[in-house]
């Protein structure tokens, strides 16, 4: 008995001795660790997030005809409005081309994308973090932006690997992003802005809202791009529920993201902007 | 052979916890997949030293995976199933289905705080500059991804006989 609970003692001290030594030698080459890791883990993870992605939207098809039918007349409605409005943004372009090339100012177009598959989630509930198969051999850096197509703002690269990189989503609650509001059509209203960073549940929480201004349910969020980090006028989320406390300074907001639910692991670094 | 396939289901656990779960959420959680093994295999496999390397294996994995400093989670999977056979060796029967289901919420809200604890921890001495707040929303987490393990766990009983 006495012998079987040294060898036990013997065991976890074993164990132990290993871990140390293992995780020394890890914390000195984490980088490239994790980067053998995600290599070699990549096959099985696409395969496995095509196969999940192939069933669920199978399944959303199905329990969501409904939805579908009325979300298609309310697109096509929007899209007469759009059909408007770009006919009014083409004008105002042409005139925009011919002013900057009398002012010889440099073209503001599109930005520097380097396209990216997303690989991974983080596995845990406390972090938003996913894995993009670009890193710093593919020019990634900390810090820069990282869209879905349709310029949705997804988050910022956090970490950079070799061969990949680990993006902070926004709905991380350590992910602040400065945002103002966005009009579809045009109204009376003053347009607002504050910070958000990520809540609960993968929601959005937008504060310092300035108390005089407006907030309507649905009013669509964008980036501001005073904080230095993302460009302006990247989709973040449309405003759920308002918070206007008499004793607030501010107003607050719970915003829905844009970016979910992820539905192509399709998604872009911004290189330059 | 077994012990092949064993780590190799436990490497697939991890996979899938970081590839297709994070995508089927219930309120905003996801289903912890190791964990709720994690505590399966502590309170299911007698062989004590089985379910400490399966902690460090399952712990490194998602150590390897996740975006943390190295080592948060096997230290956390060591310290859940120590505890685990500690107390099922102590005075906890192994036959009570009660019992598995107050270890695995005891085991998600010493996850939660250890992880609270050693992330903001590591953040103190510069080692990574996330930090995580301990709060009412925090707890709320922790509650929905211990109805989900339950909810798996379940499904995952008939598999007892395996081990």
């Amino acid at each position: 008995m006495i012998q079987k609970k040294k060898k036990s003692t013997f065991f976890n001290l074993a164990v132990a001795i290993v871990l140390l030594l293992v995780f020394l030698m890890l914390s000195f080459s984490n980088q490239k660790v994790k980067n053998l890791f995600f290599s070699l883990t990549e096959a099985p993870k696409s395969a496995i997030l095509n196969v999940g992605d192939f069933f669920s939207s199978g399944f959303k098809i199905v329990f969501s005809l409904k939805d579908i039918i009325k979300e298609n007349s309310e697109l096509k409605e929007k899209n007469r409005d759009l059909i408007q409005k770009t006919i009014k943004l083409e004008d105002i372009k042409k005139e925009n081309d011919l002013l900057r090339s009398q002012l010889s100012l440099k073209d503001r177009s599109e930005f520097n994308l380097l396209e990216t598959k997303i690989i991974s989630f983080d596995p845990n509930n406390l972090s938003d973090f996913v894995t993009i198969n670009r890193g710093e051999a593919d020019g990634v850096r900390k810090d820069m932006p990282v869209i879905l197509p349709g310029n949705i703002l997804l988050g910022k690269v956090f970490d950079v690997y070799p061969n990949y990189a680990k993006v902070m989503l926004i709905t991380d609650n350590n992910n602040k992003v400065n945002v103002k509001s966005f009009f579809q059509k045009e109204e009376d209203r003053k347009n607002y802005s504050g910070v958000l960073n990520g809540y609960f549940g993968k929601s959005l929480f937008m504060d310092f809202i300035e108390k005089r201004t407006l907030v309507f349910q649905g009013d669509m969020i964008v980036t501001s791009g005073l904080d230095g980090t993302y460009p302006a006028n990247l989709i973040v989320g449309y405003v759920d529920i308002i918070e206007d406390k008499d004793d607030a300074v501010f107003k607050q907001a719970y915003l829905t993201p844009s970016f979910l639910p992820i539905s192509s692991n399709l998604a872009f670094v911004i290189l330059d902007y | 052979m077994f012990n092949f396939l064993f780590y190799i289901i436990l490497f697939f656990v991890v996979v899938l916890q970081s590839s297709i779960l994070p995508k089927i959420e219930l309120f905003g959680v996801f289903l912890n997949l190791s964990l709720l093994s994690l505590v399966f295999l502590s309170f299911y496999l007698k062989d004590r030293k089985r379910v400490i390397l399966s902690a460090l294996f399952l712990g490194a994995l998602l150590d390897i995976f996740s975006s943390m400093p190295f080592g948060i989670f096997t230290f956390i999977f060591l310290i859940i199933s120590s505890l685990i056979t500690f107390l099922l060796n102590s005075f906890m029967p192994r036959d009570n289905l009660f019992i598995l289901i107050s270890l695995l919420f005891f085991a998600t809200i010493l996850y939660y705080v250890l992880f609270f604890v050693f992330v903001n921890l590591l953040s103190i001495f510069d080692a990574t500059n996330y930090k995580i707040s301990f709060n009412i929303n925090t707890l709320k987490l922790a509650f929905f991804e211990y109805l989900y393990e339950l909810l798996f766990l379940f499904l995952l009983l008939p598999l007892r006989r395996f081990l």
